[in-house]
């Protein structure tokens, strides 16, 4: 069968970029890597909480043996174990000192099934940041050129959110916001007073809170606010890959999916330049084969984008495809997470409780180095987290109470605590680099990626002004912080991976053009977070599926004007 | 209705008004069943019976199902064999000896075979000075710093098998629907809700999210 575009991968973008490639009209093969997902057979949402063996807690020598990088994620356990790759099967290296927590899905949706689902727009603020401080190169296009593609992907996905005014994070076309609950009204109504310009606000979620038809054409329904979405939700509440891009792609007739397809190399013709087909290998059966299209979206995400670009290495190009400016595999970039603090507010309304396990936390956006300044270093960060009531163990009775004191302390309800974790922005740097490694291979024969990453100064002077902002913003509201993280989770574990093949005005120092084209590979285009020539604050899966719709207009017009 | 030997004690406790027995009634029957090979134990007979005698101290019957009630001795068991690494099921099995030491030392007896009202009072001091706080080994960082520095206790051991059993109960069937009670589909969030006196928490899960 013959395809007019090949998308490397299923996941997050990849699922977009088949999306509007077929609704264009072309004839699009996805490639996916791992297995197919069957909702009916791997989706766990429906089980009960007792139904899953010694408390949803994988075996211990099983995680270490088999999971000791993806059993680092919060989300992984036994409902969702078929999910994350094995770390024993797909190993990867680091230098000796430098952990890099790389968190996988190898399966049709990739990580999307498991994803966070927050989801922010950036701002011109972000898109100028490089050119502003100097770090990085500028990205080639402005929040004009992405906010129409935003709206399209925000109104396809449906994202939850309020409408705030604040412009350094836009507001979208959103379905009604889920609401504060009032210990964290309380909160938000102390920062704000204490903090003009700080803003607490219901997290943005890729959940319905409302099912519009064109959802419900899908098969999606509204979320039922239980909080288990990453073990794929049967309601199709949560936007994922599965359960709302590739359907709609499939519904075209214009979609073919392969899966155990694992992309080896990207072949190009030497006298055209052009890209003109993918050379993959069957993850069961080892076998090799090439597909051919006129044009090549490559969504494998951060880390396999770069290695596939350096393994398609040819005589013309011996560092790897459209790597002339040496720029595929650096500027890695991740978020900083896990800053949290967390703390009681005894001044929180104590006759007040929630029903329901909602889908979204609060979110305090960015405010340092836009309403007030930072302590000497660039860019900024902001907070997610929540308030609720202290409930259970911690609750019962400290050492000593046992028995029906301790049973009956289960049923009270204690004060609010509030946590809120920052998560910010870490500069591009080259250093900070995907390479394959020079002699080990994988199972299937291929170098394994080479990951070395590491935190710089600016990052590090942010790490002590989020942890002090976190402190005074529970302070302002009365509270008391119990705990505090010392400094960031290992990098990696943001699972924002980012920059690896970046989008800029000059082939001499990045990879992509303005419309994620390759500059040296005219009908090859990359719309993962390997694009990103920035990282800013917020999460990064809603500007990775806009730039992937925005793409995929500009390809089809190409090729339709004979460009490409 | 079809009640095995378990679900008997149950209600032969109940028509008693009994609300903590002796683990040897809820001892494993002797013997296989015909024609069916018994499931393979992590536990002796011996240490099945303090398992059972310490779930039954740390979450008795009451108005609501007691750990023994919910299934919590054969649970831990099974995840015992296969959930805990060699490292962990020697510290669970050193834990429970210590706690028979503790019994033998002062009642010379086994903590099984102790009264109820005995097994508690001598539990309160001993689970006090296990729990209490100890500096961590190393320097935490991240989110262990966060969530992991109320976890460094005297009897890291001891610990670890009052947790288990605790966080049995609270997922089991028995609890989740009877006790701290779990909506799998709660619908609608309700972001304001007046507690009453009759107000109970919800079991949460997935989430620490209000």
């Amino acid at each position: 069968m013959a395809f007019d575009a090949i998308v490397i991968g299923s996941g997050m973008s990849g699922g977009i970029a088949a999306k509007e490639l077929c609704e264009q009209g072309l004839k699009v093969l996805v490639l996916e890597r791992g297995y197919d997902i069957d909702p009916a057979k791997d989706y766990t949402d429906m089980k009960m909480p007792w139904e899953f063996p010694d408390m949803n807690m994988v075996p211990q020598e099983e995680v270490e043996r088999d999971y000791p990088v993806q059993s680092q994620c919060y989300a992984f356990n036994v409902a969702n174990k078929h999910m994350w790759v094995k770390d024993s099967d797909h190993p990867y290296t680091t230098p000796e000192g430098k952990p890099f927590t790389w968190i996988r899905g190898y399966h049709t949706g990739g990580r999307s099934i498991m994803w966070g689902r927050q989801t922010y727009r950036w701002s011109d603020i972000d898109f100028e940041a490089n050119k502003k401080d100097g770090y990085g190169v500028d990205w080639p296009i402005r929040y004009a050129d992405i906010a129409p593609w935003y709206d399209k992907v925000e109104e396809f996905i449906g994202v939850a959110g309020t409408y705030e005014s604040l412009p350094q994070l836009p507001d979208g076309k959103f379905l009604p916001g889920w609401e504060l609950n009032d210990g964290e009204k309380f909160l938000k109504a102390a920062v704000e007073a204490k903090f003009p310009g700080r803003k607490i606000i219901i997290g943005r979620n890729a959940n319905l809170s409302e099912a519009r038809p064109h959802h419900e054409e899908l098969g999606r329904g509204p979320c039922q606010n239980r909080s288990i979405c990453d073990r794929g939700c049967s309601f199709g509440a949560m936007h994922s890959s599965l359960t709302s891009s590739l359907p709609a792609a499939r519904k075209t007739g214009n979609l073919t999916l392969v899966t155990n397809a694992i992309v080896h190399a990207i072949i190009q013709d030497p006298a055209t330049g052009k890209a003109t087909g993918v050379r993959v290998i069957d993850r069961v059966t080892k076998v090799g084969k090439t597909y051919e299209a006129k044009v090549i979206f490559l969504n494998a995400s951060t880390i396999p984008t770069a290695t596939i670009l350096l393994q398609s290495a040819n005589e013309a190009n011996p560092r790897g495809l459209a790597n002339g400016s040496d720029q595929v595999g650096r500027n890695l970039m991740d978020h900083m997470y896990a800053l949290s603090t967390a703390g009681i507010l005894p001044g929180a309304p104590m006759d007040s409780y929630y029903k329901g396990r909602r889908p979204t936390g609060i979110y305090i956006p960015r405010y340092r180095n836009v309403t007030e300044d930072s302590d000497g270093y660039v860019r900024g960060y902001g907070y997610q987290g929540g308030a609720m009531r202290m409930t259970g163990k911690g609750m019962a009775g400290g050492p000593g109470t046992i028995g029906a004191e301790f049973k009956e302390g289960m049923h009270k309800f204690g004060p609010w605590m509030t946590f809120i974790s920052g998560f910010g922005e870490m500069l591009p740097n080259p250093e900070n680099r995907v390479t394959l490694n020079p002699t080990k291979k994988d199972q299937w024969g291929m170098p394994l990626p080479h990951v070395d990453c590491a935190m710089g100064p600016n990052e590090h002077k942010m790490v002590k002004q989020i942890m002090a902002d976190g402190k005074a913003m529970i302070e302002a509201a009365g509270g008391k912080v119990i705990a505090q993280a010392s400094e960031p989770g290992p990098l990696g574990l943001g699972i924002h991976e980012m920059g690896t093949a970046r989008m800029g005005h000059d082939p001499k120092t990045s990879v992509l053009n303005k419309y994620n084209q390759a500059h040296e590979v005219p009908n090859l285009f990359i719309t993962d977070g390997a694009a990103m020539t920035s990282s800013a604050c917020v999460n990064p899966s809603l500007t990775y599926m806009a730039l992937a719709a925005r793409a995929a207009h500009h390809a089809v017009q190409f090729l339709k004007e004979g460009k490409i | 209705m079809n009640l095995d030997r378990r679900d008997l004690m149950g209600h032969f406790a109940l028509l008693l008004g009994v609300a903590a027995l002796p683990a040897e009634a809820f001892a494993a029957p002797k013997g296989k069943a015909k024609g069916k090979a018994a499931p393979k134990k992590f536990f002796t007979p011996s240490q099945t019976a303090l398992v059972t005698a310490l779930a039954d101290t740390f979450i008795p019957k009451t108005d609501t199902p007691g750990a023994v009630e919910a299934g919590v001795v054969p649970r831990f068991d099974a995840m015992m064999g296969r959930w805990a690494s060699a490292k962990t099921k020697a510290e669970v099995v050193a834990a429970l000896a210590a706690v028979d030491k503790m019994a033998l030392e002062t009642d010379r007896k086994t903590f099984a075979a102790l009264a109820p009202a005995r097994r508690k009072e001598l539990l309160i001091p001993y689970d006090k000075a296990a729990l209490k706080p100890v500096p961590p080994p190393k320097r935490l960082s991240g989110l262990a710093a966060l969530m992991g520095g109320a976890s460094f206790v005297v009897d890291p051991g001891y610990s670890r098998v009052k947790d288990l059993i605790i966080g049995l109960h609270y997922s089991s069937e028995a609890s989740m629907t009877k006790d701290i009670i779990y909506e799998h589909i709660p619908g609608p969030y309700v972001a304001s809700l007046k507690l009453t006196k009759d107000s109970r928490p919800f079991s949460g899960l997935g989430t620490i999210m209000g």
